[in-house]
């Protein structure tokens, strides 16, 4: 049986678009380690093999990616075929997000109907807007497409059913709809086609009262911008021995509903 | 509804929706016109039944006139600007014209993501 508090994450990154995503889900990732046990498949680790062993040794009740996809599949590391329709009896009993393009289409339903206890994804194409490729949150147009994104994984982390996480998600799309139906930047219609299209196409399928973790509140903390983090050594923190080296923020940092 | 309350509506829209005022929503006269030239007209007395018959259709019918004229306008105001997809390759704004140019599948689905703006501008304008 799934456990509860266990996740799997897949991140391929390898050409601008995935690159884009899988620095947006490192600050899913860093808050998700605060209260869950996670196994990151990052990079070239992002391959079937890799997910299906990870899957079948750790059992976790989450598994959370992102990676092109079509109406059939769901990829990782350059385009490997990760899950796919009439393949994906490994996800029986578990809670799936995939960010990703048009997967909500077919090979959703296709895990509810191996099992699978929820699913979330994208009917169509899962896009954005950025005015230089980069960090998608650290961007004025591409910031909008993501934060609906990790609002929907922080609610599932703090505990919420499937349901409220999908709605609180749905907030943030028409928050950041609101937002930039105001503006008179002249990229602001574009900006808007890609939150209107997102935010229409995410579905969710399965078990509405699904959850992935024990409910807890929410953790006020920085989350880190994986874009700018430099090495600082901890004693210059601590005032301690230097044992470690840890990653710090000194610029760009955010709580994570400071936004909306 | 009269005239006169479809342009206090469309007055409404455009004053709480600046970013939609110049988006080419509907063809007049053979031309894809904006909401704000749209108002114009309706102002000046010029096209009103086109215009009207237009508001009443406003996304029913994908246009690929309009979208055309969007990324025309968006590739000569903001070049550098990209738009990404997990699923589409990455596209300046001139290539996604060049898709919608071709009527390729990418360009079909631009048409689509335009088909569910006007839907939200039609939304937005409570019903003309």
């Amino acid at each position: 049986m799934p456990r509860m508090g266990v996740a799997t994450c897949i991140r391929p990154s390898f050409d601008d678009a995935t690159r884009a995503a899988s620095t947006a889900l490192e600050r899913a990732l860093s808050y998700m380690r605060l209260k869950m046990d996670v196994s990151d498949l990052s990079g070239e680790r992002a391959t079937r093999s890799n997910t299906v062993a990870d899957i079948n040794s750790r059992d976790p009740l989450f598994v959370l990616g992102e990676g092109h996809g079509s109406p059939s599949n769901f990829t990782g590391h350059n385009k490997e075929i990760i899950f796919q329709v009439c393949d994906c009896s490994e996800l029986k009993g578990r809670v799936v997000y995939l960010v990703s393009c048009e997967a909500g289409d077919q090979l959703g339903p296709d895990m509810i109907r191996k099992g699978a206890r929820a699913f979330i994804g994208y009917k169509k194409p899962f896009v954005w807007a950025m005015a230089a490729i980069g960090d998608p949150l650290a961007d004025p147009y591409g910031k909008g497409a993501f934060e609906p994104v990790l609002e929907l994984i922080y609610r599932l982390v703090d505990g919420r059913t499937a349901g409220e996480a999908y709605n609180a998600s749905m907030d943030k799309w028409n928050q950041w709809i609101n937002h930039w139906s105001r503006s008179t930047d002249p990229v602001a219609p574009l900006v808007l086609q890609t939150l209107i299209n997102n935010r229409d196409c995410q579905v969710l399928l399965g078990d509405q009262n699904a959850t992935i973790a024990a409910p807890a509140p929410a953790i006020p903390v920085p989350i880190p911008a994986p874009a700018m983090a430099i090495q600082v050594p901890l004693s210059m923190i601590l005032g301690l021995v230097p044992i470690a080296a840890v990653a710090a923020v000194i610029a760009g940092n955010e709580l994570r509903r400071i936004s909306f | 509804m009269s005239v006169q309350e479809k342009i206090a509506r469309l007055s409404a829209f455009i004053r709480e929706n600046p970013a939609l005022a110049n988006v080419p929503f509907m063809t007049v006269a053979g031309r894809p016109v904006s909401p704000a030239e749209a108002l114009a007209m309706l102002q000046s007395g010029r096209n009103i039944h086109e215009v009207v018959m237009g508001l009443s259709r406003l996304g029913i019918d994908p246009d690929w006139e309009l979208v055309e004229e969007f990324y025309r306008r968006l590739a000569a105001a903001r070049p550098d600007v990209k738009i990404y997809g997990l699923g589409l390759p990455p596209m300046s704004p001139m290539e996604a014209l060049q898709h919608i140019r071709a009527r390729d599948e990418i360009g079909r689905q631009l048409l689509e993501m335009y088909s569910r703006m006007l839907a939200y501008m039609r939304e937005r304008m409570g019903g003309l």
